[in-house]
């Protein structure tokens, strides 16, 4: 078991490590800054809490990831009053207002579906494996490759066409 | 390797490629070109994601890390030495805790728990009934409960059963091992109140004396107390 000491030089690292990455996955699912140093805050509270659980040191990146995702659906869930005890695949499909994004290529990635943007952003961003992707994303690798292809494709599409909605799901 | 397995294995890891795929390109074009464009496909989109976060975000996080208190070493031990002590103080409990104090302690354990006022489950009717028959009553007609949870009470054998109303939520806790009644504490953030029932006391917390009023309205329709 790690002393408070070695606990905190682990926590530190990690915080030095991927709050920067942290802060720009949580942004690119809600696009409100406010909201995001909210969710980075709280997702290092809870990895501060449970650092005992983590047995790999190679896998903080994405845990931290998938810690954030899922406080960001907490937040959604109870945004809209819905019971806190939703499973993933529940809190996946509740509805939650983002901004858009002024940039034009962050603007059509803002309108691809959900279900599509999150696993090419967690790819592309966070340099994560297929693996760690359908971990992150509650989903199998092959699922998460599927939807980086969709997501490729649609984004292509998308940069021809203008917007038209600024409402998305959270994921 | 073939143009297929090629492209499944970009798309799979696009920063670092196989041997096999490497060798693919010397001598596939086309393959060549779709790495290429998905590169800089890639490097544009991480570009556009590079928002710059908050100065000294780091340093808050690790503030508030250091903030909170340590995680206990052994918290078997420790959570029985918190159990001993608890009954420890239960027992003393009853016959040292000024009235007022308990009222305030229920409005802090309650507020301390800001579950009771978020969630919503189906409760357990058999906790429900077995809650409110330990204090001496009887349900007559189905109570408009949003949650309900044992509760480690002074005296112990307690529960937090929690109503709706109009005008918020009430969290009822059960302790049919306590005595005597305490003044209303009522301020700004919450209003506590103590009732005697048939065999101990419940608590009365809620955001505004509405609701509070409101619940005994409905517990004194809905149960009947065994005097």
């Amino acid at each position: 078991m790690l002393t408070r000491r070695a606990r905190e030089k682990r926590f530190e690292a990690m915080v030095h490590a991927y709050a920067t990455d942290l802060y720009r996955w949580g942004y690119s699912l809600c696009q409100d800054p406010v909201l995001t140093e909210d969710l980075v805050q709280e997702t290092y509270a809870r990895a501060w809490k449970s650092l005992h659980r983590l047995k790999d040191a190679d896998a903080a990146k994405a845990w931290l990831f998938t810690i954030l995702r899922r406080e960001f659906a907490r937040h959604c869930a109870s945004k809209h009053q819905q019971a806190v005890s939703l499973d993933d695949d529940e809190w996946n499909t509740i509805p939650c207002p983002r901004k858009q994004p002024a940039h034009e290529l962050n603007q059509a990635l803002g309108r691809l579906d959900e279900g599509y943007r999150l696993p090419l952003v967690l790819q592309v961003l966070g340099g994560f494996s297929a693996v760690e992707i359908g971990e992150i994303m509650g989903c199998s690798p092959d699922a998460a490759l599927q939807r980086i292809s969709r997501a490729r494709r649609q984004l292509r599409k998308l940069l021809k066409t203008p917007p038209t909605t600024a409402l998305r799901q959270c994921r | 390797m073939n143009c297929f397995e090629f492209q499944h294995e970009m798309n799979r890891q696009p920063a670092t490629l196989s041997a096999a795929a490497e060798a693919h390109l010397q001598h596939c074009a086309s393959c060549r070109r779709r790495l290429r464009e998905q590169r800089a496909s890639d490097a544009r989109l991480l570009e556009a994601l590079q928002v710059t976060p908050p100065p000294g975000l780091a340093e808050q996080i690790l503030l508030r890390q250091r903030l909170q208190p340590a995680r206990q070493r052994w918290p078997g031990l420790v959570a029985a030495g918190i159990a001993l002590v608890l009954l420890a103080g239960a027992w003393l409990h009853r016959a040292t805790m000024s009235d007022d104090a308990l009222a305030s302690t229920m409005a802090a354990h309650v507020l301390g728990e800001p579950a009771l006022f978020e969630q919503h489950r189906p409760p357990d009717s058999e906790l429900v009934a077995a809650s409110i028959a330990s204090i001496g009553g009887e349900i007559k007609k189905r109570l408009p409960l949003a949650l309900a949870t044992p509760c480690d009470v002074p005296g112990g054998d307690g529960a937090h059963l929690v109503f709706e109303t109009t005008a918020g939520r009430t969290v009822m806790t059960t302790m049919p091992n306590h005595g005597g009644t305490s003044p209303a504490i009522d301020d700004d953030a919450v209003v506590s109140v103590v009732y005697r029932a048939p065999r101990g006391v419940y608590s009365l917390v809620a955001r505004n004396s509405t609701a509070i009023k409101l619940t005994r309205e409905m517990l004194n329709t809905r149960v009947e107390w065994h005097i």
